[in-house]
This record gives structure tokens, C-alpha cells and sequence, in this order.
């Protein structure tokens, strides 16, 4: 039973720096759940605590029913993937895979049909006698998550598996791990700092920022409706548009947009604070120039060819705002182009707490001419 | 042919042949520095087979009676003994010693760690220097340990082990810990940890400071020349000095002979490491 449940995890490093505050993740049995944030933020001082290669400072870590927020790393039946690997360079890999079978004291003969047959699910039964040097990057990789299922752990701890392989390669052991992964149904704490990899990895996931947890949730969740405009920022392929907006009776300004308020909207932006809109490059589509829809209008300084669209930024008041148009129909530099948002797909924060109070509107464009 | 074509031709002669004298120069310079550095070498392979050597580099007149003059000596052969019972115990400990401290002082943090380092390092030039040489006899005299193996084993120890642990310490520092850290998540204890993955790792390094202290103690002459007083306590390196006759005469026989004997533990030991580790070092894995 592989649930892990943080309650109240709090991570002090001396004298008084606070890397996790308060903590509390609960992660279901055999789901694959992603810790992501920002360099610096906490995650990896998250997975090394509930692997218990460091103390909690204070507050309780739990896997399946048990406590084990005080037991040595070994006995809690965990098994961790390094950044680096961590294969022992003068070991071949079935020792290296047998390896932590060896100190559990299983018999030789069991140790190295475990270890084999391990290796064989991960296709590294050719390279068995093989040292970790002779390996390239993804067969690494391969050979420490198969000393990790050799174990048979409760939890996976993954510590940024990925990111020593480059890019192509990284997107097929993704792809990999999350077959393997759904195919044996260990529970996995996942590190990362890339959110692609996390939104396509995670049944569910959380992101930190200075040892804070900003949201948990799905990766959909994530991608629509992020609780405030760091998550916002954060999570997806391209940047999101954060445009100062204002209000006059029922109808919402930015960008030089006029949008008007459905009564159910109007009720969650009360106490006339100072708001932002927030709207993925994604659902930002030019218009035709004669439509008489209001719109968010700018010169193009940029065009960036992502393949099957290209990423146009236009300057409107001084500022950059992005939107994808498909590929065949981008503008030339210096035109003017025209965008208008997917309504139900437009965010708005607080502007001064970053607090998302709305995802998707349900009023309409102002058609103004 | 034209004129121009005739004087390109010249041109590349001239300049053909400026090539071929800068490379002739070239290979005498290189092979007069080699003569000048093989030329001892050369005297040490064959003056102890020479019937009569001198300190001229000669055509051997063959003969096997050197060595058995060598081994007639009660000195000699008891003495080649009595290094390898100096630099065998000094290496036991050095690296009994040293490894622990180079592996805590590469994986643990505490304050001063840095200004304990440099201390050692300063202080390796000075225990065994010759400035150190007085006190040194001192204390040995006081502690009793004048005149004995285990009392000039430690105070040679004493003068390699900081220089071993600051090399060992760098050495450590290029293995990731999370080679001890993933050996705990699987439920290594730290002996375990210890022999299992830090040990076979760190070997190599092991090895180098094995060889480098114990050719430091074999050729040491001037600490156990001073603490150790009974001819039949002598290394090597001392018994050497007194092949002298009763007029003060070198004799040269013996010293030859003596020498190629002297020489070959210590190519062994190179050769040996070389053969076993290379001098290559396991360090981590990228990617």
C-alpha cells in the first residue's frame, strides 16, 4: 500500500533557513503525482525528506499506514532515482540492479533472476554484464529505474530522471516511463522543474514556490485554472498574457477590449479591486480587420514559428501580448494585427494578491463599430 | 619552363631545405637531452655487472661477483628488509588513517573545516622538514622510541599523511554522494555503504597514495638515519652511505649492485599499480 500523506512538513536548514513550510500533500495509492517549481523552491528537499535522506524539522510523513517521518531512508521501503543515476561505476549493471536485494539478504540465485528479469522488462537483458559507463544516457537511466523496481518499493521517489538526457531522447523516456509506470501501479513522487514534462507525466501534481504549495491539482486544472498568476506564468508551453483590466458598470477594459459582464461574474469581482486578466497565447485568435467585434490591437514585433502555428507578440500600450495564429496566416512584421480572446477560456486575478477570482467568463464582446 | 615558374621552384627549394635543417636541429637538441638523462640509467644497468666498475660509463666486463659480494655484506640484504618493514607500516597507517579523515572531511560540513585543511597542508612541508629535525629526535628520545621501527614509522607518518589526506579529500570530493545516499534508500547501513561503494570507488586513489608514500619512505634517508642508531636497523636508503672500506674508500662493486637491488621494489610497485588501476579514476556518471 503506496499512499504517502504529508501533514504539517516543515524543513528548517540551520541556522534559520526555511525550505518547506507547512506542508500538506496527500498522494493515492499508485498514482503518479509531480512536484514542480522553480529551481530553488523546495521539491527536492520535499522528495529527500519523505525518502529520509533528510529530517523533517517538524510535522508527519505516513506511506500506506505507516509513520516513518523518524526511520532511517532504508526501512521505508522506498526507492529513489538520482538525477545523476547513482549507479555504481564498479559494478556491471545486474550487480548494480541486484545490488539493494543484497543488503535486503535475499539469496544469490533470487537476487539475480529478480534482477534479470527487470532488466529484461526494461530491454537491458543484453547489457547485463555491462558497466554503467559503457551505457549511453537512456540505457543509464533504464538500468537505475530497474534497480529501483528490483526492490519493489511502495513509492517511487524520481528526482529529475530526465533532465541528463537530451532532448529527443527525454521525450521518448517520458513517454516510457509513464507506460511503466501505469503497467506496474507503483505510486511515484515525481521532481521536475519542467511543466511540460509534469502536465504530461502526472495524474495529479503540485506546484511550490519558496518551500509553499501553490495549488494541487490535475495537470487540466492546472493549464485552466490555476489559483493565482505565479501558476499562471508558470505552467504551459508559452508564456501567458497578464493584461492590466478595469471595470465601469458591468462591462470589463483591457487591452483596448471591451467585454460585457454576465451577472454571475460581475458578483465574484465586488469590492471594486484592482484586477488582471490572464489569457494564453493559445486562445488568442486574430480577427479579420473589418469585423466590428472590439478587439486587443497591435503592431507585430516578433513572429516565432512553433511548427504547426506561429507565436505572434504585438506591442499594444507599451506592452507585449502574445497570441497564436495557424500556420499560412501569420502577418508580416511591422503590420497591425488584431486578436480577441476565447472568452471561456480567459482568467482574472487580483492584481494585487495574484488570486485568481475567475476562470473562463460567460459574458460577451462589445461589437463597437 | 618560364622564368617564374623556375624561380617558384627555387623559392621552395630554399625553403624546403631551411625546413629540413629547423627539424635536424630539432632531433639532436631532443636526443642530447635524452643522453643527458639516460646516461645515469644506463651506468645503473650495467656497472653491477662490470667485474670492475668505475663512476665512467663503460663496456661491461660480465661477471655475477658484485652481487655476491652485495649479499656477503650482514648489512644489505637485512637492510632492504628493514624498508620495506619502515615503508609497508608508514603506508598501513597512512592510509588506515588518512582515508577515514579524507572521507569525513569531503562529506562532512562543520565550521573551520577549510582553515583545518590549509593547517594540514602548511603543516606537511614543515613536521618532516629538516627544520623539524631537532624536535623531532626530542621527542622520540623522550617518548623511548629512539632506535625503534614503530617510533620512526610514525613520525614518517606523521610528515605524509597530511599531504595524503588533502589528496585523498580532493579525490573523494569528484564522487557524488549520491552514490552513499541511494545505497541508504535501498537499506545499506553505513558499513555497508562504506565497503560496498565508497571503498571500491576511492580504490584507485587508495592505490596512488600507497605507491607515493611508500617510494617517499624507501627513498627517505636523512629521518631514519637520525632516529634509528643500530646498523642492523638500517633502511636501504642509510646502508647505502657506509659501503665504504676502512680507508674511506666508495666501494663501487657493492654500491652498484646495491642500487639495481634498491631500484627494483619500487618499479614493481609502479608497474603493479599501473597494471591494476591505470591511475584511472571512476568518477560519477553524466549523462
Amino acid at each position: 500500500m503506496g499512499s504517502v500523506e504529508v501533514t504539517g512538513l516543515t524543513k528548517i536548514f540551520p541556522p534559520d533557513v526555511l525550505v518547506l513550510d507547512n506542508l500538506d500533500i496527500t498522494i493515492n495509492d499508485g498514482e503518479f503525482f509531480s512536484l514542480l517549481g522553480p529551481s530553488g523552491c523546495g521539491k527536492t528537499t520535499l522528495l529527500r525528506t519523505i525518502a529520509g535522506l533528510e529530517s523533517a524539522s517538524a510535522g508527519q510523513i505516513n506511506i500506506g499506514d505507516r509513520t516513518v517521518t523518524h526511520l532511517s531512508p532504508g526501512k521505508r521501503n522506498v526507492a529513489m532515482v538520482f538525477q545523476d543515476y547513482a549507479l555504481y561505476p564498479h559494478m556491471t549493471v545486474r550487480d548494480n540492479i541486484a545490488y539493494p536485494l543484497k543488503v535486503q539478504r535475499v539469496a544469490k540465485a533470487e537476487r539475480f533472476s529478480r534482477a534479470e528479469s527487470a532488466a529484461e522488462s526494461l530491454s537491458l537483458g543484453k547489457l547485463l554484464e555491462r558497466r554503467p559507463s559503457q551505457l549511453s544516457g537512456g540505457q543509464q537511466q533504464r538500468a537505475a529505474l530497474a534497480r529501483a523496481m528490483a526492490c519493489r518499493p511502495d513509492v517511487f521517489l524520481l528526482d529529475e530522471p530526465l533532465s541528463n538526457l537530451d532532448a529527443r531522447l527525454r521525450l521518448e523516456a517520458r513517454g516510457f516511463l509513464k507506460e511503466l509506470q501505469s503497467e506496474i501501479g507503483v505510486t511515484t513522487v515525481f521532481v521536475t522543474h519542467d511543466q511540460s514534462e509534469a502536465l504530461a507525466l502526472s495524474d495529479r501534481m503540485a506546484v511550490l514556490s519558496a518551500g509553499k504549495i501553490m495549488q494541487i491539482g490535475t495537470p487540466r486544472e492546472f493549464f485552466h485554472a490555476p489559483s493565482n498568476v505565479f501558476v499562471a506564468e508558470f505552467i504551459g508551453m508559452t508564456p501567458i498574457n497578464i493584461i492590466p483590466a478595469s471595470i465601469s458598470d458591468s462591462t470589463l477594459h483591457f487591452g483596448g477590449m471591451s467585454v460585457q459582464l454576465a451577472e454571475v461574474d460581475l458578483n465574484k469581482l465586488h469590492g471594486g479591486r484592482e484586477l488582471v486578466v490572464g489569457i494564453r497565447p493559445e486562445y488568442l485568435h486574430a480577427i479579420d480587420p473589418l469585423s466590428a467585434s472590439s478587439n486587443i490591437e497591435g503592431t507585430v514585433r516578433l513572429i516565432e514559428n512553433l511548427g504547426t502555428h506561429h507565436m505572434v507578440s504585438i506591442d499594444v500600450d507599451q506592452k507585449v501580448v502574445r497570441g497564436l495564429v495557424p500556420d499560412g496566416h501569420e502577418p508580416s512584421l511591422h503590420e497591425s494585427i488584431r486578436f480577441v480572446p476565447t472568452l471561456d477560456r480567459l482568467m482574472i486575478f487580483d492584481s494585487q494578491t495574484g488570486e485568481a477570482l475567475i476562470h473562463g467568463l460567460s459574458g460577451s464582446v462589445i461589437q463597437d463599430r | 619552363m618560364t622564368q617564374a615558374t623556375v624561380k617558384i621552384q627555387k623559392v621552395l627549394k630554399e625553403r624546403s631545405v631551411r625546413a629540413y635543417l629547423n627539424r635536424v636541429l630539432f632531433v639532436f637538441i631532443i636526443v642530447s637531452l635524452i643522453t643527458f638523462f639516460v646516461l645515469p640509467m644506463l651506468w645503473l644497468f650495467t656497472a653491477p655487472f662490470d667485474a670492475s666498475p668505475s663512476l665512467h660509463l663503460e663496456m661491461p666486463d660480465w661477471t655475477l661477483n658484485n652481487f655476491r659480494e652485495m649479499v656477503e655484506n650482514p648489512y644489505a640484504l637485512r637492510s632492504i628488509g628493514n624498508s620495506f618493514i619502515l615503508a609497508g607500516g608508514t603506508v598501513l597507517i597512512v592510509l588506515i588513517a588518512g582515508a577515514p579523515a579524507a572521507y569525513v572531511l569531503s562529506r562532512a560540513r562543520f565550521r573551520g573545516r577549510d582553515t583545518a585543511l590549509y593547517i594540514l597542508l602548511l603543516f606537511s612541508s614543515i613536521v618532516t622538514g629538516s627544520a623539524a629535525m631537532v624536535p623531532l629526535f626530542f621527542i622520540t628520545l623522550q617518548l623511548g622510541l629512539i632506535d625503534s621501527y614503530i617510533g620512526t614509522i610514525l613520525v614518517l607518518t606523521g610528515g605524509l599523511l597530511p599531504a595524503s589526506i588533502f589528496i585523498l579529500k580532493d579525490f573523494t570530493d569528484t564522487i557524488p554522494r549520491s552514490f552513499e545516499e541511494s545505497a541508504r534508500v535501498f537499506g545499506a547501513n553505513s558499513f555497508q555503504m562504506l565497503r560496498d561503494v565508497v571503498a571500491p570507488v576511492i580504490r584507485p586513489g587508495l592505490a596512488v597514495i600507497a605507491v607515493w608514500a611508500f617510494v617517499n619512505v624507501w627513498s627517505n634517508f636523512l629521518l631514519p638515519f637520525i632516529l634509528l642508531r643500530s646498523p642492523s636497523k638500517s633502511p636501504a636508503a642509510v646502508v647505502m652511505y657506509s659501503f665504504y672500506t676502512d680507508g674511506g674508500q666508495a666501494i663501487i662493486r657493492v654500491i652498484a649492485a646495491f642500487s639495481i637491488v634498491y631500484t627494483i621494489p619500487v618499479l614493481l610497485a609502479y608497474l603493479f599499480v599501473n597494471r591494476r588501476y591505470g591511475f584511472r579514476f571512476y568518477g560519477g556518471i553524466k549523462g
